[in-house]
């Protein structure tokens, strides 16, 4: 029985109940059919009998009293009216003992032919006691009336009443055999639907202890693992929904460290330009430090040639001042050779008169030559002017030459004791400098070692980033990959949360039909809806972002993307040539 | 250069939560896509790109310009962001075990078999499908995938059909061969989907909860996974209506294993997430 289903177990219980049922009214069918019988033999033959011996008996009364009428009756013809009624009465008679005959027992039979033989030999009297009274012998009939019709009626009706004795003995005999059938019928009953009754209860019992302790264990087992399911699914939305919000917020910073990361590229390039412009800012350094030197050197030369000048600077000026002395000389000598041409002057002005005097003889032939000669004498006049304007100037130059002589010759030995000074101190400078530039020439060299190397870190840095920004970009893919897949995830599993509740409520129905609305009561507030786990707080989590002007943001957005680009292939067109037909 | 660009003025570019109410709302009436209070992060981040890519200064300039309205292009770009687009080759197979093996064979003898694959994303499901009545229908017998997204992005990379060769995994090998075609110079790593399977799939824009069925012809198979569980119970239920409305007698609507629609009589359901068109 293990094996049957539901269906087979309770059609069985069923079944057994239905049979039994049947047993039972089978049984009481027979009971009441045995019952009809007994009934039928008390109602159709025992009461029959009765009922015809009842009839009769009041034939008989009839009889009896045709017969008085009979008697009283004072015509012969009354009388034979009355003989014709009894005649036919005794037709009767003779047709309801035939009928009793039929339907008798033996016993019966046997007292009804002694009626019958009775009742012949009354009714026979009766005949001749009417034949008596027609023939107008009245007193013989009154006299056969009471003492012979009257005892034999006795006697009969004794009959009669004999065989209603026995038919009512009989009556009561199937009464009581009757209650006794019935009584048998009733425990018989009565014991088959118990143990029918018995038999299927504890059948029943059995099949649906089984069948509940096999449900409640499915309900056990579908409540514990509603419940399991319920919470796990509740579980793993609320971890979904973590997933999301986390694959968001790794989005989000992948995103900043994008930006970041950008930020330190265009930095390395920089810096990367700037280490190259300082390598060559420094080899050019070195070239001017190194041309500094050779100056400074140059200049060292210079320095001495400087004093070698200053002291050919104070011969010079000797020499030149000896000049000056000569000069002098000289212009005393034009001095002298002025004071000639002034006697000079003096001679032509005396011609030029002497001239003027002879023109004015000479009348109007001398007038041309008196011009010439006035002419003359204005020329000598201004001859004279200028020569003495030489000599003052010759004297004045005299002076000044001497002056400049002798302060010349003060100042040129200031400014050669000084320009020795200065010299000295030039050569203690440019000294100085020399070693400093040696020293320049040493750190410019090392400086353009360093920015050498510099640029070398920055392009392999720069090369780095680049690395780092392809696998940022391929991250940034996965990453909207995860957080699309943990966002669907997240969002199935809510739905999936939100059927776990249905089979729970499902459940709980279950448990409602088996068990009544009490147990599942129990069960509703035993599996009270456990706080669905508060989506973690995230307020810790900060956002980041860079308070950069739009313009700039916009700027920026564009070479991530190219970034990105560069460092994550672009998806080819379908008609790209690299694709083979299939 | 002065202060290192790195350091300076780190702030907040935060969603308020005005605005993303805001959001919340507007993609709910556009898409009907409902986004629970609690996902304030995913609207910020997955809008977070296009605010700067527009210069903008913040999510309220962002609110202002959409509210300005006019501009469909950008209400477009603002869905397409919204959208979460998650699928793969073969994705829940049982649903193409039981295509193959009990749907196909039963389809009987019509002039040609029609399949909607709604909501396609980037088209793996739509191949897929295509790759599938390809492969098992009776020769010679014609079949049409329309694929239809609202996410106008996603179409276009489905319509290219190019995917990067590590998909290939998802793909079983007899299909894989049949069906796709690798790269190489220019496109190495990634794979075609073949020209055959390619044309028999058509494209469009589709927007679920319009009322109207894209096509024009009633579907055998209607495939919707993982689409109900970003709708709330009201679109869920006008979208039973609607493709009860597409599917033919006894066509087939395909859910996914995690959903639920209300079958209200419209449907039989003969296994878990395949619905038979009463």
């Amino acid at each position: 029985m293990k094996n049957w289903s539901l269906k087979q177990k309770i059609v069985a219980i069923l079944s057994i109940f239905i049979l039994s049922n049947f047993v039972v009214l089978g049984m009481g069918l027979k009971q009441l059919s045995d019952a009809d019988g007994t009934t039928d033999r008390i109602v159709q033959s025992l009461a029959a009998r009765v009922a015809l011996a009842a009839k009769l008996k009041y034939n008989q009364t009839l009889m009896a009293l045709q017969i008085r009428d009979g008697v009283l009756e004072a015509t012969a013809d009354g009388t034979r009216a009355v003989m014709k009624r009894l005649e036919s009465e005794h037709t009767d008679q003779e047709e309801m003992i035939s009928a009793f005959g039929r339907i008798a027992s033996e016993e019966g039979k046997a007292a009804s032919a002694v009626y019958r033989k009775e009742m012949n030999e009354w009714y026979d009297t009766s005949v001749q006691l009417m034949e008596a009274n027609a023939n107008g012998r009245h007193e013989e009939a009154v006299g056969m009336l009471k003492n012979r019709t009257a005892p034999l009626r006795a006697k009969m009706a004794e009959t009669l009443d004999g065989i209603v004795k026995l038919n009512a003995d009989r009556m009561d005999e199937a009464a009581r055999e009757a209650n006794v059938q019935f009584e048998h019928a009733v425990i018989e009953l009565l014991t088959i639907s118990l143990v029918a009754l018995l038999l299927g209860t504890m059948l029943a019992t059995v099949v649906l202890s089984r069948l509940t302790r096999s449900i409640q264990n499915v309900i056990d087992t579908l409540q514990g693992n509603a419940e399991q399911v319920a919470a796990a699914s509740s579980e793993i939305a609320s971890s979904s929904e973590e997933l999301s919000q986390a694959a968001t917020e790794q989005a989000a910073s992948l995103e900043e460290t994008s930006s970041a990361l950008e930020e330190i590229s265009a930095m390395i390039g920089k810096s990367s330009e700037n280490a190259g412009i300082t390598a060559s800012k420094s080899s050019e350094s070195q070239a001017k430090a190194e041309e500094g030197r050779h100056a400074v050197e140059q200049m060292l030369a210079s320095m001495g040639e400087i004093s070698q000048s200053n002291e050919a600077i104070v011969a010079q000026v000797n020499a030149s001042n000896q000049q000056m002395g000569e000069i002098v000389r000289v212009i005393r000598e034009i001095g002298d050779k002025t004071k000639v041409i002034n006697e000079i002057v003096f001679q032509t002005k005396l011609l030029s008169f002497n001239a003027s005097v002879e023109a004015a003889r000479a009348g109007d032939h001398g007038k041309g030559f008196a011009v010439v000669a006035e002419e003359v004498g204005n020329l000598a006049q201004m001859s004279g002017n200028a020569a003495s304007e030489i000599s003052e100037m010759l004297s004045s130059s005299i002076g000044k030459v001497e002056g400049i002589v002798s302060d010349t010759k003060s100042k040129v030995h200031d400014l050669t004791e000084r320009g020795k000074r200065k010299v000295q101190n030039g050569v203690e400078v440019a000294q100085q400098c020399s070693v400093l530039l040696k020293d320049i020439v040493g750190n410019v060299t090392r400086v353009a070692g360093l920015a050498q190397e510099i640029s070398h870190g920055s392009a392999e840095q720069s090369q780095g980033v680049g690395e780092i920004n392809k696998a940022m970009a391929q991250l940034d893919s996965v990453t909207q990959q995860n957080a699309s897949t943990s966002e669907e995830a997240a969002s199935a599993a809510e739905e999936l949360s939100a059927q776990a509740e249905n089979l729970k409520d499902t459940v709980i129905e279950l448990v409602r039909t088996v068990q009544g609305s009490d147990a599942a009561d129990r069960v509703t507030t035993a599996a009270a809806p456990k706080a669905r786990r508060a989506s973690l707080a995230r307020d810790n989590v900060v956002h980041l972002k860079k308070a950069v002007k739009p313009a700039q943001r916009a700027e920026r957005a564009q070479p991530l993307k190219a970034a990105a680009g560069a460092g994550f292939a672009p998806v080819p067109s379908r008609d790209d040539e690299g694709f083979q037909d299939v | 250069m002065g202060t290192p660009k790195l350091l300076r003025d780190f702030v907040h570019f935060a969603l308020a939560a005005d605005d993303f109410r805001y959001f919340q709302r507007l993609v709910h009436e556009l898409a009907g896509i409902a986004i629970a209070e609690r996902k304030s992060d995913l609207i910020a981040s997955r809008l977070r790109a296009r605010v700067i890519e527009l210069g903008l200064g913040s999510y309220a300039e962002y609110r202002e310009r959409l509210e300005a309205g006019g501009d469909a292009e950008e209400l477009q770009v603002f869905v397409n962001l919204l959208t979460t687009n998650k699928t793969e080759f073969f994705r829940e197979i049982q649903h193409f075990s039981y295509l193959v093996d009990e749907a196909l064979p039963a389809l009987g003898q019509g002039a040609r078999v029609d399949a909607w694959c709604a909501a396609c994303s980037t088209g793996e499901e739509a191949y897929t499908l295509a790759m599938l009545l390809g492969d098992h229908l009776a020769p010679g017998r014609r079949f049409e995938v329309l694929a239809t997204d609202i996410d106008t992005k996603v179409l276009q990379v489905a319509r290219n059909g190019v995917y990067k060769a590590g998909r290939l995994a998802e793909i079983p090998v007899g299909y894989r061969e049949r069906h796709t075609a690798r790269g190489r110079g220019g496109a190495a790593g990634f794979f075609k989907i073949g020209d055959e399977t390619h044309r028999a799939v058509r494209f469009a824009a589709h927007n679920l909860i319009a009322p109207e069925v894209p096509g024009g012809q009633a579907f055998d198979l209607i495939f919707c996974r993982n689409v109900f569980i970003y709708f709330d119970r009201a679109t869920v239920a006008q979208l039973a209506l609607k493709f009860h409305r597409a599917l033919k007698k006894g066509g087939l609507l395909f859910i996914s294993h995690t959903e639920s629609i209300p079958a209200g009589g419209l449907y039989e359901a003969i296994r878990p997430s395949v619905l038979r068109k009463r």
